[in-house]
C-alpha cells in the first residue's frame, strides 16, 4: 500500500510571556493510503495541533509532512489552499457549519474553490442520502440537531473525494447514541469511500474501532499496541 | 452552488451587521457627496443669479464719457442687419444716492438707470409682466430700494447724482462748485426682480439697489440731451453662449458708427485762414486723439499744428532787473497782483505754438516778417498788448496765472520772459480760433460776464480790455513755444492732454472741403475708441467666469466635512470588522476548505462591496438632504459667512458620479483595511475564534513599527518647537503648529504602545478604586478597536481644539495707528467723489459744510482715496472679483504709513530711515515693466484673489489696456479688504477721467463717532455719503472667518459624534464578547450598576485618553498664540468643547451598555 501520509520529527513550540512552550517535541507519523487512525491523549496534549498540522492548517516549528509524497509545506499559499481543497478533507468537534447555508450548500462549500457546477451537485446529494439526510437538504444548520450536523459535516469533508479525512473529536459534543451513530458512519465512511482516516479523540469506544490508535503524551506519539 | 448564491445568503443573514455598515456607507457618501453638491449649488446659485440681475444682456458698454444717443441706433440697425435677434438698448448708468422726500430715509449705493421700454426686453428673468416706462418726473424703484426706503408708489423720493461735465474738475477750467444735482421725482411703481428690478451688469451677493428713470428725463436733468454712456447689446443668445466673436464684433461695428461728436470732438473749418482745427468738449484734447489726429494728417498729406490757449491772469512787465530769463515762479492766492506801480494787461488768453513746424506763416510780424521760432523764455505779444505794456523787442514781459494743485487749490504763478517780437493784428493773429469753445467765457458779450470756475477781479478789466474783447473775442494777446506752455501749464498731460486745439492744414493748396473730409475720414479710422473709454465689456462671460466663485465651496466643505467622512469610513471599517469577527469560524472554514485567504477576503469584501453599492446609492439620495442643509446653514446661522440667502440647491450629475465613485472607493478601502489582516490569521486560530483578542505577537510586531512612527514624530515635535522658540528661522506659528501634529502623531502612537502593553497588576482590594483599576485594565482588551476609536477622538480634539483659537476677537480699540484699523475710526464713501479736500477748513467750506460740523471735524484727520468702484475683494464675496475696487493712496496716506502688514515683497527696498518701516512707501516703485505696486489683504490675496506676493493681477484700466497690478506688500486682518491700494499717482493714470474723492478714512476720536457720522452724512448727503464704524466693518469681515471656522468645529464635531458611537459600538461590542465574564460576574454578586461602572469605567478611560492626547498637543500647538494674544483665546469654549466631548463619549457609552446589561443571566451563562 503507498504511504498516505507521513510526517517526521514533527515539532510545534508556542512562544508564551514565559518563554516557547514545546507542545509536539518530535512526532512522527506515517499512515499508509486507506488506512485508519486515532490519537488520544489527555487535554493539552497536542493532539489537536498534530491534526492541525497534518492537516496543513497550521505549520510546524520543524519537521516534515508528506501527504500523497508531496510535502503540503512547499507549496505557496494558494496553492497549498487548493492541495487541502483536493486532498484533505475536516469533520471538527463544532461542525462549523455556515448558519447562513443550507444543508446541501454547506456540503457544497469546498467544490465553490473548483466550480464544481452539477456533478458536484449530484455528488452533494448523493453523499448527504449516504449519511441520511436527502430529506434535509434545503434545512438550515439551526434547524438540525447536533448528530444531523456533523453528519453535514462528514459529507462536506468528503465532497472533493480526499485522499485523508481528518477529525477533531467529531463526537465530543454529542450524546452517546448519536456519537456512536456518528462513530459507524466515520467507519463507513472510511470503509466505502477508500479514504485515509484519522481522528483525534478523548472517547476509547471510537478510537477502537480504527486501525491503528496512538497516544500523544508530552508532545511525543506513541502507538498503542494491541490495535 | 455560486459564489453570488454564498454572498446572497450572507447578505441576509447577516443583514443587521450590514445594516450598520450600510448606514456608515451612507454617511460617508452623504457627507462627501453633499459636500460636492455644496459646491455645485453655490456655483450655480451664483451663476443663476448673476445671468438673472444680467437678464438677455450679453455685452454692454459703460463709459465715463456721455455719446449720442443715435449711435446706439446705429450700431442697433447694423447688428441687427446681420442678427435679427440682436437687441441693442442705449441708456444712461450712474452711481447715486436716493432719499425719501418725506421721511429723510437714505440709501446712498443706488444704481441709477437711465431708460426706456426698450430696457424691459432685456432686464429680468422673463417672468412676471413688463413694467412700462413712465415719462416726465417719474422713477420705478426696485423692491430693495423701495423697503430700504419705505417708500409706496406716489412718494416723492430725492436722487442725488454726479452731474457730468466734459472738463475735468481737476484742470483750471473744471466747474468744482457744481459737481452734483438732485432731481425731485415721484415713486411710479415698485418692481420685482423677475422683470428686471435688480438688475445689475456686475455680479454681486446682495441685492442691488436700482432706480430706473425715463431715459428723456434723466439726459434733461444731466444737460445731456439726446446723449447716453451706456449701451447693453442681447445677441439673442441662450445663457452664456455670447462669446468673444460676437464682442468683437459688437465692438468694431461701434468703433465703424462712433463719429467724432460721439468723443466730444468737432472739426472746426476756418476757410479764410485755410485750416480745419480739431477741438475737444473737455478743452484739452487727449493723447490719443492728438496721436490719431497726427496720424490721420500725415496720411492725408496735411500738416498736424498743436495749440495749447491758457489765459493768463496778467500780461505785465516786471518792475526790476535782474529777473532771471524764463520762469520766475510764486505761490499767489490773490486772482492778479493789484500793484498799481506795474503796467499790467488783466485776464488775456495766451497761446503756446510752434512756429516752425508749418510751411505758412502762422503769425506775422509787423515788419511783415513771419514769426520767428521760439526759444524757452521767449514771447511774442501782439501789437495792441506790446503797444499797452509800452515794450520793445528784448524787454522783459511777465506772466502770471493759476495751476491748480490738489482738491482742486489755485495757486497763481509768475514767470518772465524776453520779448521776441511783436505780432501784427492781422487775420491770422487776432484768430478767435486760437481758443476753442468755453462756455461762460468765450460766449459772452463782454469781458466783465465771464463766468469761469475761479476767482476773477473784474474791478481791473479796463475799458480797453473791454473793447479789445469787442473786437477780438479770446484771440491771444501773446505767444509763448509749444514746449514752454506745456511745461508751464500741462503737468498731467498724459491725463487730460496738452493740447487745446490742433490745426489741419495743407502745403498744396488744396481744397479746404476735400482735405477736411479726407482727414476726419482717416481720424476717425485712427481714433481707437476703446482707448477713449468706448469699449463693451463682455459682462456674461464675465459674470460666469465670477460665477465659478472665489471659493471652491464644495472642496471647503469637503475638508470642513473631513473628519466627518473619516469618521464614517473609519465607522465603516470598525463595524465590518466587528462583523467578519462574528464569522472567524466561518472564515476559517473557508480556510481549511481549500479557500486561499485572497479568496476569501475577496468573498467578504464582495460581500461589502454590495453593502458599499447600496449604502452609496441611498447615500446619494441622503447627499442631497446633506447639501440642502449645509445651503440652509450659509444661508441662516452661518449667514455670516456667505452672505448668501439666495442660495438653492443644484444636484448636478457629475457631483453625483464623483460622490458615488469617492465614496465607494472610501467605503471598499474601508472594508479592504478592516479585513486584510484575515488572510494573515491561521487556520487553526481562526477556528478557535482565538483571532481577535490573542494575536499578541502581531501587535507586537506592529507595536514597532508605531514606535518607528512614534519616536520620530516626538523629536520632530521638540526640533519644530524648540527651533520656532529660539531662532526666527522657522515662524512660530508654523513651528508650534507643525510641532502640535507631531506631538499628535506621537501621542496617538503612545496610546497604541499603553494600549498593546501586557498587564499583570492584580486586582487587589476592593471598592471603587478596585473595579476603576479593572475597568482600566479591560479598556485595552482589543488594541485595535479602541485605537481606531480613540485616534480618532485625539485627532477631532486636537483639530478643533487648535481651531478654536483661532477665532477673531475685533479689537475695537482704533486709536493706534498701526494696527488692523490705520488708526481710523470711521470710513466713508460717496457716491459722488468729492472735489474739495474734505480733511481742511477751507475745503470743508467749499463744500458747504455748517460751522457745527466743521467744528465737530477740526480735530479729525481725514485721509481721501480716489475710488474706482468694481468688484469688492474682502471674503465676504462669494463671486471672482473681475475688476476689483481700487483706491488710490494719497502722497500724504504714504508718508502717514500705518495699520499692520503682514508681509511685503523682499527684493524691494522699504523706505525705513532707522526709525519707521513704512511699507506704504512700496507703492511709489517703479518697475522696469510698468506693473504698477499695489496693496492688499493678506487673506484677500491668498483667498479671493488666489494670487502670492510678486505676483500680477491683469486689470483693465479706463482706456480699455491690460494693466499688471503687482502685490508687493499684504495688510494683516486689515479694514481695506474690500479694495487694492495703489499710489494715487498711478491711480490718476489708469482712471484719468475719476475726478475728485470718494473713500475716506476718517480718525477721530472713539466718543465723538457717532457726532461725527451724522454730522458728514447730513452735510455731505449731496454727495450721497455714507459713514460707518471701521469696528463694524472689522467685526463683519472676521465673522466670515469666525463662522467658517464653526462651520469646520460643527462638522468636526459631528466627526467626533460618530467617532464616540464608534467607541459606543466597541464598547457594545466588548461588553457582549464578555457577557459570559459579566454573567459569571453577576452570579458571583457583583449588582448590574457594578458592572455598569466597571463598564463606564473603561469608556471614560479611552475617552479621557483620546481627549488628552488631542487637547495636549492642540495646547501645545497654538501657545504662541495664547502668549501673544492672551485675551483673545477663548478658554471657555474650549473647556466647553472637551467637557462635552467627555460627556458625549462617556454619555454615548451609558446609554449603549443598558440594554446589554439587563439581558438574563442564565442565557447568557449557559452561552458560555
Amino acid at each position: 500500500m503507498p504511504v498516505s501520509l507521513c510526517a517526521e520529527s514533527i515539532k510545534k513550540h508556542f512562544p508564551t510571556r514565559s518563554g516557547e512552550l514545546a507542545v509536539l517535541r518530535d512526532v512522527s507519523l506515517t499512515l499508509d493510503a486507506g488506512e485508519s487512525a486515532a490519537i488520544m491523549g489527555p487535554s493539552g496534549s497536542g493532539k489537536s495541533t498534530l491534526l492541525n498540522i497534518l492537516g496543513t492548517l497550521d505549520t510546524p516549528t520543524a519537521g516534515t509532512v508528506t501527504i500523497d509524497g508531496k510535502n503540503p509545506f512547499e507549496l505557496d499559499e494558494r496553492e497549498l489552499a487548493r492541495f487541502r481543497n483536493q486532498r484533505i478533507g475536516f469533520v471538527f468537534q463544532d461542525q462549523h457549519l455556515l448558519p447562513q447555508c443550507c444543508v446541501l450548500e454547506n456540503v457544497l462549500l469546498a467544490t465553490l474553490v473548483t466550480r464544481g457546477g452539477n456533478d458536484a451537485t449530484e455528488r452533494a446529494r448523493r453523499l448527504l442520502d449516504r449519511v441520511g439526510l436527502s430529506d434535509r437538504l434545503k434545512h438550515l444548520p439551526a434547524e438540525l440537531s447536533g448528530g444531523e450536523r456533523q453528519r453535514v459535516a462528514i459529507a462536506r469533508a468528503l465532497i472533493n473525494n480526499p485522499t485523508l479525512v481528518l477529525a477533531d473529536e467529531p463526537t465530543g459534543n454529542l450524546d452517546q447514541t448519536t456519537a456512536d451513530s456518528i462513530a459507524s458512519l466515520l467507519s463507513e465512511v472510511h470503509r466505502d469511500e477508500n479514504v485515509t482516516l484519522l481522528v483525534v479523540t478523548h472517547s476509547r469506544p471510537l478510537a477502537e474501532r480504527f486501525e491503528r490508535r496512538f497516544d500523544v503524551a508530552d508532545g511525543t506519539l506513541v502507538e498503542l499496541e494491541g490495535a | 452552488m455560486r459564489f453570488a448564491t454564498y454572498v446572497g445568503r450572507s447578505l441576509t443573514f447577516y443583514w443587521r451587521s450590514h445594516v450598520a455598515v450600510g448606514l456608515g456607507v451612507i454617511t460617508a457618501t452623504a457627507t462627501l457627496t453633499g459636500a460636492l453638491l455644496v459646491g455645485d449649488s453655490t456655483r450655480a446659485s451664483l451663476r443663476d443669479l448673476a445671468l438673472g440681475r444680467l437678464g438677455r444682456v450679453d455685452h454692454a458698454l459703460v463709459s465715463h464719457r456721455f455719446f449720442e444717443e443715435t449711435t446706439a441706433s446705429s450700431l442697433a440697425y447694423s447688428l441687427t442687419a446681420a442678427e435679427d435677434e440682436t437687441i441693442v438698448c442705449p441708456a444712461i448708468i450712474v452711481r447715486g444716492g436716493v432719499a425719501h422726500a418725506d421721511s429723510g430715509a437714505r440709501v446712498n449705493k443706488v444704481t441709477v438707470v437711465g431708460t426706456d421700454d426698450r430696457f424691459w426686453s432685456l432686464a429680468g428673468s422673463g417672468g412676471g409682466t413688463r413694467p412700462v416706462m413712465p415719462t416726465g418726473r417719474a422713477v420705478i424703484l426696485n423692491q430693495s430700494l423701495a423697503e430700504q426706503l419705505a417708500a409706496k408708489p406716489g412718494d416723492d423720493v430725492l436722487i442725488r447724482l454726479a452731474k457730468p461735465s466734459a472738463v475735468s474738475t481737476e484742470t483750471l477750467l473744471g466747474r468744482r462748485d457744481d459737481t452734483t444735482q438732485t432731481l425731485r421725482l415721484t415713486v411710479d411703481s415698485i418692481i420685482a426682480a423677475d422683470v428686471g428690478g435688480d438688475f445689475s451688469l456686475k455680479p454681486r451677493q446682495p441685492r442691488p439697489n436700482n432706480a430706473f428713470i425715463p431715459l428723456a428725463t434723466l439726459q434733461r436733468a444731466m444737460d445731456q440731451p439726446g446723449r447716453v454712456n451706456a449701451i447693453f447689446v442681447s445677441m439673442g443668445s441662450e445663457a452664456g453662449e455670447a462669446d468673444g466673436d460676437s464682442l468683437a464684433q459688437v465692438q468694431e461695428v461701434l468703433q465703424q458708427r462712433v463719429t467724432l461728436k460721439d468723443i466730444g470732438l468737432r472739426l472746426r473749418t476756418d476757410a479764410a485762414r485755410g485750416y480745419v482745427a480739431v477741438e475737444a468738449d473737455s478743452f484739452l484734447i487727449e493723447p490719443a486723439v492728438e496721436r490719431a489726429a497726427e496720424k490721420a494728417a500725415g496720411e492725408t498729406g496735411a500738416i498736424a499744428l498743436s495749440l495749447l490757449t491758457y489765459l493768463a491772469n496778467s500780461i505785465s512787465v516786471p518792475d526790476g532787473e535782474g529777473s532771471p530769463q524764463g520762469r520766475v515762479s510764486s505761490s499767489d492766492e490773490r486772482p492778479v497782483n493789484t500793484d498799481s506801480t506795474t503796467q499790467r494787461i488783466p485776464y488775456s488768453t495766451v497761446t503756446a505754438l510752434d512756429t516752425t513746424t508749418v510751411q505758412r506763416p502762422v503769425l506775422k510780424l509787423v515788419d511783415g516778417s513771419a514769426a520767428p521760432s521760439l526759444r524757452s523764455g521767449e514771447i511774442l505779444l501782439n501789437r495792441w498788448a506790446a503797444e499797452d505794456l509800452k515794450v520793445k523787442p528784448g524787454d522783459r514781459v511777465s506772466l502770471s496765472y493759476y495751476l491748480t494743485s490738489s482738491f482742486g487749490k489755485l495757486e497763481t504763478k509768475e514767470s518772465s520772459f524776453v520779448l521776441r517780437g511783436i505780432v501784427d493784428m492781422d487775420e491770422l493773429s487776432t484768430d478767435r480760433g486760437f481758443t476753442p469753445d468755453y462756455p461762460g467765457v468765450t460766449d459772452t458779450q463782454n469781458l466783465g460776464d465771464w463766468d469761469p470756475p475761479f476767482p476773477l477781479d473784474l474791478k481791473l478789466v479796463r475799458d480797453k480790455d473791454e473793447e479789445y474783447w469787442d473786437k477780438y473775442r479770446a484771440a491771444p494777446k501773446a505767444f509763448v513755444s509749444l514746449a514752454e506752455g506745456r511745461e508751464l501749464w500741462t503737468s498731467e498731460s498724459e491725463r487730460f492732454g496738452q493740447s487745446t486745439s490742433i490745426r489741419i492744414t495743407s502745403p498744396t493748396q488744396a481744397e479746404l472741403a476735400e482735405l477736411a473730409g479726407a482727414f476726419e475720414a482717416k481720424f476717425l479710422e485712427h481714433l481707437d475708441i476703446k482707448r477713449l473709454g468706448l469699449f463693451f465689456e463682455p459682462v456674461r462671460e464675465n459674470a460666469l467666469v465670477s460665477s465659478t466663485g472665489t471659493t471652491d465651496f464644495g472642496m471647503l466643505f469637503v475638508s470642513f466635512s473631513f473628519f466627518l467622512i473619516v469618521s464614517a469610513a473609519m465607522l465603516v471599517a470598525l463595524l465590518f470588522r466587528l462583523g467578519v469577527d462574528r464569522r472567524c469560524r466561518e472564515v476559517g472554514i473557508l480556510r481549511a476548505t481549500g479557500f486561499a485567504p485572497a479568496a476569501v477576503t475577496g468573498l467578504l469584501i464582495a460581500e461589502g462591496a454590495f453593502v458599499a453599492c447600496v449604502g452609496t446609492a441611498i447615500g446619494l439620495v441622503a447627499a442631497a438632504g446633506y447639501a440642502w442643509l449645509m445651503l440652509e446653514g450659509l444661508k441662516s446661522w452661518w449667514a455670516a459667512a456667505a452672505n448668501a440667502p439666495f442660495l438653492q440647491l443644484h444636484v448636478e450629475p457629475v457631483a453625483l458620479v464623483i460622490g458615488f465613485v469617492a465614496s465607494l472607493l472610501i467605503a471598499l478601502g474601508s472594508i479592504a483595511w478592516s479585513v486584510r489582516s484575515l488572510g494573515k490569521a491561521p487556520v487553526w486560530a481562526l477556528l478557535g475564534q482565538l483571532v481577535i483578542g490573542k494575536s499578541r505577537i502581531a501587535l507586537r510586531e506592529s507595536g514597532r513599527a508605531m514606535a518607528l512612527v512614534g519616536i520620530p514624530a516626538l523629536v520632530l515635535a521638540c526640533v519644530l518647537i524648540g527651533a520656532s522658540a529660539t531662532s526666527d528661522a522657522v515662524p512660530q506659528t508654523v513651528g508650534f503648529f507643525g510641532g502640535g501634529a507631531a506631538l499628535l502623531v506621537a501621542a496617538v502612537s503612545a496610546l497604541w504602545r499603553w494600549l498593546r502593553a501586557d498587564r499583570h497588576e492584580l486586582i487587589a482590594r476592593s471598592g471603587p478604586g478596585a473595579l476603576l483599576r479593572l475597568g482600566i485594565s479591560n479598556a485595552p482588551r482589543h488594541p485595535r478597536r479602541s485605537l481606531l476609536t480613540t485616534g480618532l477622538i485625539a485627532s477631532a480634539t486636537f483639530v478643533i481644539t487648535a481651531i478654536e483659537a483661532f477665532h477673531i476677537e475685533v479689537d475695537t480699540d482704533t486709536r493706534d495707528k498701526n494696527s488692523v484699523t490705520g488708526g481710523f475710526a470711521l470710513y466713508a464713501e460717496s457716491a459722488v467723489p468729492l472735489p474739495y479736500d474734505l480733511d481742511s477748513a477751507e475745503g470743508r467750506r467749499q463744500l458747504s459744510m455748517d460751522e457745527a460740523a466743521a467744528d465737530l471735524l477740526r480735530d479729525a484727520k481725514i485721509i481721501p482715496f480716489r475710488l474706482r468702484p468694481g468688484d469688492e475683494t474682502s471674503c465676504r464675496g462669494l463671486y471672482r472679483p473681475n475688476a476689483p475696487r481700487i483706491i488710490g493712496a494719497t502722497d500724504d496716506m504714504i508718508e502717514r504709513g500705518g495699520f499692520v502688514f503682514a508681509a511685503t515683497l523682499e527684493e524691494l527696498p522699504i523706505s525705513d530711515d532707522g526709525e519707521v518701516f513704512n511699507p506704504w512707501t512700496l507703492l511709489e516703485h517703479t518697475f522696469p515693466d510698468g506693473a504698477v505696486p499695489v496693496i492688499v489683504e493678506a487673506s484677500v490675496l491668498q483667498w479671493q484673489l488666489h494670487s502670492a506676493l510678486g505676483k500680477d493681477l491683469v486689470i483693465t484700466d479706463e482706456h480699455g489696456r491690460e494693466v499688471r497690478l503687482r502685490f508687493v506688500a499684504t495688510l494683516d486682518r486689515s479694514v481695506l479688504q474690500d479694495e487694492l491700494i495703489v499710489a494715487e499717482s498711478q491711480f490718476v493714470r489708469l482712471f484719468p477721467s475719476i475726478s475728485g474723492h470718494a473713500f475716506f478714512l476718517i480718525d477721530v476720536p472713539q466718543a465723538r463717532t457717532g457726532e461725527a457720522t451724522q454730522a458728514l452724512e447730513r452735510e455731505l448727503g449731496t454727495y450721497a455719503f455714507d459713514v460707518s464704524t471701521t469696528a463694524q466693518r472689522l467685526r463683519e469681515y472676521s465673522a466670515v472667518q469666525n463662522t467658517y471656522l464653526s462651520t469646520f468645529q460643527t462638522l468636526g464635531g459631528l466627526g467626533l459624534v460618530l467617532g464616540t458611537v464608534g467607541l459606543a459600538v466597541v464598547l457594545l461590542r466588548n461588553v457582549w464578547e464578555r457577557r459570559g465574564e459579566l454573567a459569571l460576574m453577576r452570579a458571583l454578586g457583583f449588582s448590574r450598576a457594578t458592572l455598569g461602572w466597571l463598564s463606564l469605567a473603561e469608556n471614560a478611560v479611552l475617552v479621557v485618553a483620546g481627549l488628552a492626547a488631542g487637547a495636549i498637543p492642540a495646547l501645545i500647538a497654538i501657545s504662541p498664540h495664547i502668549v501673544s494674544r492672551p485675551a483673545q483665546v477663548p478658554w471657555l469654549s474650549i473647556v466647553l468643547t472637551l467637557l462635552g466631548v467627555a460627556v458625549a463619549g462617556i454619555g454615548v457609552g451609558a446609554i449603549a451598555l443598558g440594554p446589554t446589561l439587563r439581558t438574563p443571566l442564565l442565557p447568557a451563562l449557559r452561552r458560555e
